[in-house]
């Protein structure tokens, strides 16, 4: 990729600031208010998030078609009574998870709706609650289908915050080797002195210009990620905790 | 989020984002330069936050003085003196990088802003110190004040 002039492509509005990005949280609270800037928020929320819920609706109803359809009354539905906007706050827990339960939920309304279509389906719905409970079989599978996801989005914005701090710097070369180095299309990352060459400058020279953008993306990943976790009591979350949901991102996430 | 990030990421395997994630855990093995790793301001003042609370000082108005051209270099004293503590002070890493490099800001704010030496050492055995501050942090702000710092020290220097 190569480095672009503008901060982002569709532009993003003067809250969603750099040194203080909107996290999910500060994101909905601005998608609540009926002004142009909350109608730029929820045009944001649905672009950030419209992978995980379009790819999480896919796998639960087993059909694109319906999935799309089900994922645009979502986003479409965001403000009104009963929607996503109207429960979620900080203290309900994580947001990925609050996200996930307003889907499965979803997909309960749709089967509710259509009751005769969702007994062909899924003939062998087993609880005596029947469409009450979602027991898909899929589930696992949906909740894989999520995270893989949403660690993507997670890692685009920071990446698109870090590609914005390296663009005010001059450091376009900086990053530039830092996605050579680590998210090359080949299996084999290319050496440092490869790298180096590319631009004329030697491997070590290369490989500090690449360790300077990997400390940005570090301070913004694990700033925005700060930002999500909720801590009882409004506390600060510590290094570890921070430590902990990295690894929580990472750990499922299949080879 | 640039849909670019997100045709970028599509591209990489399972272990390519692990890779990634893992660049943003304080658990792996390598070296770091803490005083680089703060960054930016809002990171300053987050890690002096809790250090300052305990000396009943504000971080954020430390972090203010050492960047506002109008501060006088009595107070920068003052702040040199409190960052002196706070290091000494600090027990994990990367707290005592973040009084570390508010002394140098203190240090450096007074040259860059008022021609004024206000370190026992001379200036020009900081430049390569500053010059790898001014180069890497990320917060334009505070490279700023390196970079005038830099400058003075080297028309001192003519």
């Amino acid at each position: 990729m190569q480095l672009e002039a503008e901060e982002s492509k569709g532009g993003s509005p003067a809250w969603v600031d750099q040194r203080f990005p909107a996290t999910s949280w500060t994101l909905l609270a601005k998608a609540r208010e009926q002004c142009a800037e909350g109608v730029r928020a929820r045009e944001l929320f649905a672009q950030r998030y419209h992978r995980p819920v379009r790819q999480f609706l896919g796998v639960l109803m087993q059909d694109s078609e319906k999935a799309q359809d089900l994922s645009q009354e979502f986003f479409a539905k965001l403000c009104e009574p009963g929607g996503l906007l109207e429960h979620a706050t900080p203290k309900r827990g994580r947001f990925h998870n609050l996200l996930k339960r307003a889907l499965r939920n979803l997909v309960i309304d749709y089967h509710r709706r259509n009751r005769k279509e969702a007994l062909e389906m899924h003939p062998d719905q087993p609880n005596e609650a029947g469409w009450e409970v979602l027991e898909l079989a899929e589930l696992p599978a949906a909740e894989a289908v999520f995270h893989h996801e949403w660690v993507k989005a997670t890692l685009a914005e920071a990446l698109a915050r870090v590609r914005s701090r390296c663009l005010k710097r001059q450091q376009e070369v900086h990053f530039n080797l830092f996605e050579a180095r680590y998210l090359s299309e080949v299996n084999l990352s290319p050496s440092w002195e490869e790298l180096g060459a590319r631009y004329g400058m030697d491997q070590r020279t290369a490989r500090e210009r690449a360790d300077t953008v990997v400390r940005h993306f570090r301070l913004v990943l694990r700033r925005m990620l700060r930002d999500e976790i909720t801590v009882p009591g409004g506390a600060r979350a510590t290094d570890a905790a921070i430590d902990e949901e990295i690894n929580a991102l990472l750990s499922p996430l299949k080879d | 989020m640039a849909d670019t990030e997100i045709s970028i990421l599509d591209r990489c395997s399972g272990r390519q984002l692990k890779e990634l994630l893992a660049l943003a855990s304080t658990d792996t093995k390598m070296t770091r330069n803490w005083l680089l790793e703060i960054g930016d301001l809002e990171q300053l003042e987050y890690l002096l936050t809790e250090m300052c609370d305990g000396i009943g000082e504000s971080a954020g108005s430390l972090v203010q003085a050492v960047c506002s051209p109008q501060t006088p270099v009595e107070t920068l004293l003052a702040v040199k003196s409190t960052a002196k503590r706070l290091a000494v002070a600090a027990k994990a890493p990367a707290p005592k990088a973040a009084a570390t490099l508010l002394y140098h800001l203190s240090v450096a704010s007074a040259l860059g802003h008022h021609g004024r030496n206000i370190s026992s050492k001379d200036p020009s055995e900081r430049l390569p110190l500053y010059r790898d501050l001014a180069a890497e942090l990320s917060d334009g702000e505070l490279t700023a004040i390196f970079e005038k710092a830099i400058a003075a020290s080297i028309s001192a220097s003519h």
